[in-house]
């Protein structure tokens, strides 16, 4: 409630010691007064400061931009990344792609508590739905693009297992991928010269001896540099794909979409008990404060004590990954080293607050992105929220977020926050992404 | 003489000062003037945008004028950081400072990632002495 005091002393007495008993009373219990001009079926379920919150969360705006990749809102890119990413051409074995772990039947995800592709990886695979809103990329934030963050996964020997090299040679094989490519970022280095370029090669800074390695750094810096083009130019494609992954429409935005315009019928799309969640949601769950913004995520990492070992020092070891990373934002092969994606490299803290911390996820289609959390550990959205409501344990690396204290709640209250979750699936979401 | 006219005012002013809290980034006039602990320092604080947003960078313009008239001193710093109290952790950036002369200074790189109650942390630098100012604020979005 706002009152300004030039207001306040033209109005009747009455009128303003009503006003103010209010005010008052809403500053004891520090959350604004009640809703009341949305009606008595809403308006009165929620307070002011939680109707903020709530609006906050929805619509989904467009995508930020993406300077560092000057394809990266070009339909022709898209359509290009689009075949790359369900095509395992670029995978040596011819049996993985990207949607190999990205499953749209899956939520973007595998289904599985730690990915399995050439190998089993440490992680579970995140889903891909609005990835182009995030920040950073992996659950340790070790990229900061999504061209970069999908160089990782082509090279890893658990993912595609693949590399640079056979990449580049893999797009000047196919005579439409060659196309496609030429005409996007122009021409391809002379491939065909063996000599200059063998077929498989990539750094292995693990081990100088790895045969890989050797080819990579048998060549000449210029060739290096050439394929190099290659591969950022065509994970540039594949992230143009990865844009399009856009989930707008579920019916907690039905819901707000209601709130704003003050409709019933719009207000109605959520039901007593979902609306009950929401509360718990933007209330006294907390889970709006890591979950915000019309993502439902903070697009940061926090420690919920969940990593799987003292080991694992997640955000901690991603900054030192970013900041090595030859494909950052502020790196050679980006569009743009000087904008607002590349001056976040600028301002990046690295602290012991950061050991053990992972990204929060979106929560858009989160119903449809099982298992749960960095290692997958849990089946169902009912246990993710037991967890929250519980707390068991302690955090094995770093020290858990103070904030987190276990809520409580009742089995109802459970039940009504999972079903809020639930409501944030959105049925028409763009299924004409999948071949 | 007192007059009835200007009751209900008073009651509003009341009222609404014993309601005080931090700052709400929200409102129209935020509390940006303040002086470090110890009183050697007047400082005020702009930030653009304003009101600061939910997890978004943004950038502060800091005025810091010496309590008793005299000029800034010429090996005088500022350093800024936010922390958010009940949280146990600060920010996720570590901005950086320019200095601009007199006394002004630049802060790029600003950034508060989760809403609820933070405290800005100005520390005033002049020879071997540091005084901080601090502004509590609730950020919302």
């Amino acid at each position: 409630m706002k009152l300004s005091r030039a207001r306040l002393a033209k109005a009747p007495f009455a009128t303003v010691l009503f006003a103010l008993m209010g005010s008052a009373a809403a500053c004891m219990n520090g959350e604004g007064g009640p809703a009341a001009h949305l009606g008595p079926q809403i308006g009165h379920q929620f307070h002011e400061s939680e109707m903020r919150r709530i609006v906050s969360m929805s619509p989904v705006p467009p995508p930020p931009p993406d300077e560092t990749n000057r394809v990266a809102d070009d339909p022709r890119a898209a359509a290009f990344g689009r075949t790359l990413f369900f095509d395992p051409l670029l995978s040596p074995s011819g049996r993985f792609a990207c949607s190999t772990c990205h499953d749209p039947e899956r939520g973007w995800g595998d289904g599985l508590a730690l990915s399995q592709a050439a190998g089993i990886t440490d992680r579970h695979a995140p889903t891909l739905w609005n990835v182009a809103w995030n920040r950073w990329y992996f659950w340790d934030g070790r990229a900061d693009s999504l061209w970069s963050q999908a160089v990782q996964p082509i090279e890893s020997p658990a993912e595609m297992a693949s590399d640079r090299l056979f990449v580049a040679h893999a797009v000047a094989r196919r005579a439409e991928l060659r196309n496609a490519y030429v005409d996007l970022f122009g021409p391809l280095p002379p491939l065909e010269d063996g000599a200059r370029f063998p077929p498989r090669g990539r750094p292995v800074a693990t081990d100088s001896s790895d045969p890989l390695h050797q080819a990579w750094t048998g060549m000449n810096e210029a060739d290096r540099d050439a394929v190099n083009r290659v591969l950022t130019n065509v994970t540039k494609a594949i992230a143009a794909f990865e844009r399009t992954i856009v989930s707008t429409r579920s019916r907690f935005d039905i819901f707000v979409e209601g709130v704003r315009n003050q409709d019933p019928k719009g207000m109605a799309a959520l039901s007593a008990a979902e609306r009950h969640g929401l509360r718990i949601f933007v209330g006294r769950g907390n889970c709006f404060l890591c979950h915000s913004g019309p993502n439902l995520t903070d697009r940061e990492f926090h420690n919920l004590g969940l990593a799987s070992a003292v080991s694992d020092t997640a955000r901690h070891a991603g900054v030192s990954r970013l900041r090595g990373d030859e494909f950052n934002a502020r790196g050679r092969y980006s569009d743009d080293t000087t904008g607002p994606v590349a001056r976040r490299l600028l301002y990046l803290a690295q602290n012991e607050e950061q050991l053990g911390q992972m990204k929060t996820p979106t929560l858009r289609n989160v119903a449809r992105t099982a298992p749960y959390m960095h290692d997958g550990r849990f089946a169902s959205l009912e246990d993710v929220v037991r967890f929250y409501s519980d707390l068991p344990g302690t955090a094995p690396a770093g020290h858990r977020e103070e904030l987190l204290v276990s809520l409580g709640l009742t089995d109802k209250e459970q039940a009504d926050l999972v079903a809020f979750l639930r409501a944030l699936t959105d049925e028409s979401a763009n299924r004409s992404l999948v071949p | 003489m007192f007059s009835m006219r200007f009751l209900p005012a008073l009651l509003a002013t009341v009222l609404l000062s014993a309601c005080a809290r931090p700052a709400d980034t929200r409102s129209e006039t935020p509390a940006n003037v303040g002086e470090t602990l110890g009183g050697r320092w007047s400082v005020r604080y702009e930030t653009e945008p304003a009101p600061i947003p939910l997890n978004e960078p943004f950038r502060m313009r800091i005025e810091v004028k010496p309590a008793d008239g005299s000029p800034f001193p010429a090996d005088g710093t500022v350093a800024v950081d936010a922390v958010m109290p009940t949280h146990s952790h600060g920010m996720n950036v570590v901005p950086r400072t320019f200095a601009e002369g007199d006394g002004r200074f630049r802060v790029e790189g600003m950034q508060l990632h989760m809403a609820g109650d933070w405290e800005l942390l100005l520390d005033v630098r002049a020879g071997e002495t540091v005084q901080r100012a601090t502004f509590p604020l609730r950020l919302e979005p």
